[in-house]
């Protein structure tokens, strides 16, 4: 069963474009919602799954380079969608719904973040402006090779009203970023700047914005002109060592949780809100609370 | 036959061969030589530090892997290089604490073994290449603890070869010092493992192993058969060599 409206399922093949450059072996993934920072709604996670799906099994392609058009990367899910919410006859946001979200999205083995973590041609991430929530953990956290502009803003932001639980509990992102600085993440929603990401493990190449797409395209070259038996051998010990380490299946119990938060009596509730106001008025709100970071101030270099 | 030199002085065991590129190359005579010494090192209750040394100008310069067939793999090859006898699961679970002196080129199996060290100091013209295309027995796991996962990863499928200052940012090696004083830098490091009670070493590098063992380590050397396997099958890696 595909989830989303009519709509949105007609909007997702233009809000994300696919090339292939034959003769580089390059694949171009590009998100194109430019005037929601590139939010990935169910449907574009899906069309991404099925663009996975076919950059694998084409021959021409040996690396696929994941990017956004417009001021950002991508700043997560849509979470303006009734998906993932409860349905009509649920009362209030429940275990199967919860569970239903978190199967779907992530775990499941079928899912989202699978689909970039066991591909078996090698990513590449290409970020800049905003990277966070799920672009954060289920697209950077899982490819291959990052590359980010300087100024990039990257995190998962969006604990500040979903609580930090999926940032701070995943293997991956703590084998990636160090124990200490997953929990940054997670505990604070404090995004990190490309070049702190590049200090901490998670960013192989920063650059200035304007040379970033041109550092990613020589990265990715170099890597398409490997023999390409040699590129399935090493991909395919890394999805196994990455078994071995199980860093390639992200935390469903944050997720969960998420479904099942409960506000402070002087805390916003933010589905609340959401509900009155709708879900960019609960986000200009959410940004009003005293002592919360806010990710649009400066990045730590 | 390459020479493998085993000597002990002062708390101190040196493993001195010319490069360690015949691992690279596969030579299975010289493996076994070299899994004994650290074996009869370790062993040793007068040595609390093993100190794995080239004497030529490059720890492991690149050579040709010399890999076995696929009908080879799980014999010879096994026996000598990925079983938990073999080299580089003697190093990594030695009972003492193993220093890598890395200067030069160290590419290849260079890096395998550097990886399944405890310490490693190199010298300023230490450039380090990825292991894992060519040395299947190459432990991944061991990589992504040391430097992190995603730089593990970049190494892996990028290729690229570090600086010994990029090896020292990440983490890869522990000191970097002019060429003229590593073996010097080498004496004072394991000078400090020296000054610590020989149970508290052992009963460390125990603990050590759990730890590596709930990381993954050892199931990581478990497929190395695999991994070979699959490495012998593809060969060059170009697809028209398959056709």
């Amino acid at each position: 069963m595909k989830y989303g409206t009519p709509e949105s399922i007609a909007a997702a093949a233009g809000q994300v474009l696919y090339e292939v450059d034959e003769t580089a072996g390059i694949a171009y993934l590009t998100l194109n919602r430019p005037e929601k920072h590139n939010a990935m709604s169910v449907p574009m996670r899906d069309r991404i799954i099925d663009l996975m799906a076919e950059a694998g099994d084409d021959a021409r392609v040996r690396v696929i380079v994941i990017r956004g058009n417009g001021k950002s990367f991508c700043s997560g899910n849509e979470i303006n969608e009734q998906w993932g919410q409860k349905r009509p006859h649920e009362r209030r946001r429940t275990l199967t719904v919860g569970y239903r979200y978190g199967a779907d999205m992530a775990w499941g083995r079928l899912g989202f973040s699978q689909a970039i973590s066991r591909s078996p041609k090698v990513t590449v991430a290409q970020l800049h402006g905003y990277c966070a929530a799920a672009a954060y953990f289920m697209i950077a956290c899982k490819a291959d090779v990052v590359t980010a502009a300087e100024d990039t803003r990257i995190g998962a932001l969006e604990a500040r009203f979903l609580g930090p639980a999926g940032a701070v509990a995943s293997v991956h992102i703590n084998r990636i970023l160090g124990m200490k600085a997953a929990r940054r993440t997670g505990f604070t929603a404090m995004p990190m700047s490309g070049t702190e990401a590049h200090h901490l493990g998670l960013v192989d190449t920063v650059v200035p914005a304007a040379d970033l797409a041109a550092a990613t395209g020589e990265i990715a070259s170099a890597i398409a002109t490997r023999p390409p038996g040699h590129l399935l051998y090493l991909k395919s010990r890394l999805r196994a060592a990455e078994g071995v380490m199980d860093t390639s299946v992200p935390s469903i119990t944050g997720l969960l949780v998420s479904h099942f938060l409960q506000s402070g009596p002087d805390e916003m509730d933010f589905w609340k809100t959401a509900k009155a106001v709708g879900v960019g008025g609960a986000l200009d709100a959410d940004k009003k609370r005293k002592g919360a970071a806010d990710p649009r101030t400066g990045v730590t270099a | 036959m390459t020479a493998v030199d085993l000597r002990t002085a002062d708390g101190r065991a040196y493993i001195e061969v010319p490069s360690f590129a015949p691992l690279t190359a596969h030579d299975p005579d010289f493996a076994g030589r070299l899994a004994a010494a650290v074996v009869e090192a370790s062993d040793d209750d007068h040595v609390k530090a093993i100190v794995l040394r080239a004497t030529g100008p490059d720890f492991a310069p690149a050579t040709p892997t010399g890999f076995p067939s696929v009908a080879g793999t799980p014999t010879t090859w096994h026996r000598a290089f990925a079983a938990s006898t073999a080299v580089y699961q003697a190093t990594c679970f030695a009972k003492k604490v193993v220093v890598a002196e890395v200067r030069g080129a160290c590419h290849g199996a260079g890096s395998a073994l550097l990886l399944c060290a405890d310490l490693a100091v190199a010298s300023e013209d230490a450039a380090f290449g990825s292991p894992f295309l060519d040395v299947p027995e190459s432990n991944f796991v061991l990589a992504a603890l040391t430097i992190r996962l995603n730089r593990a990863k970049s190494w892996l499928l990028r290729g690229q070869t570090y600086t010994a200052a990029d090896a020292l940012r990440i983490g890869l090696v522990n000191r970097v010092v002019p060429t003229g004083r590593l073996r010097a830098e080498t004496e004072r490091m394991t000078a400090a493992v020296r000054g610590m009670p020989l149970d508290g070493v052992t009963m460390s590098k125990m603990l050590q192993q759990a730890v590596y063992d709930a990381h993954g380590v050892g199931r990581e050397f478990d497929l190395a058969d695999h991994y070979a396997i699959h490495r012998a099958a593809v060969g060059s890696g170009l697809a028209e060599e398959r056709a």
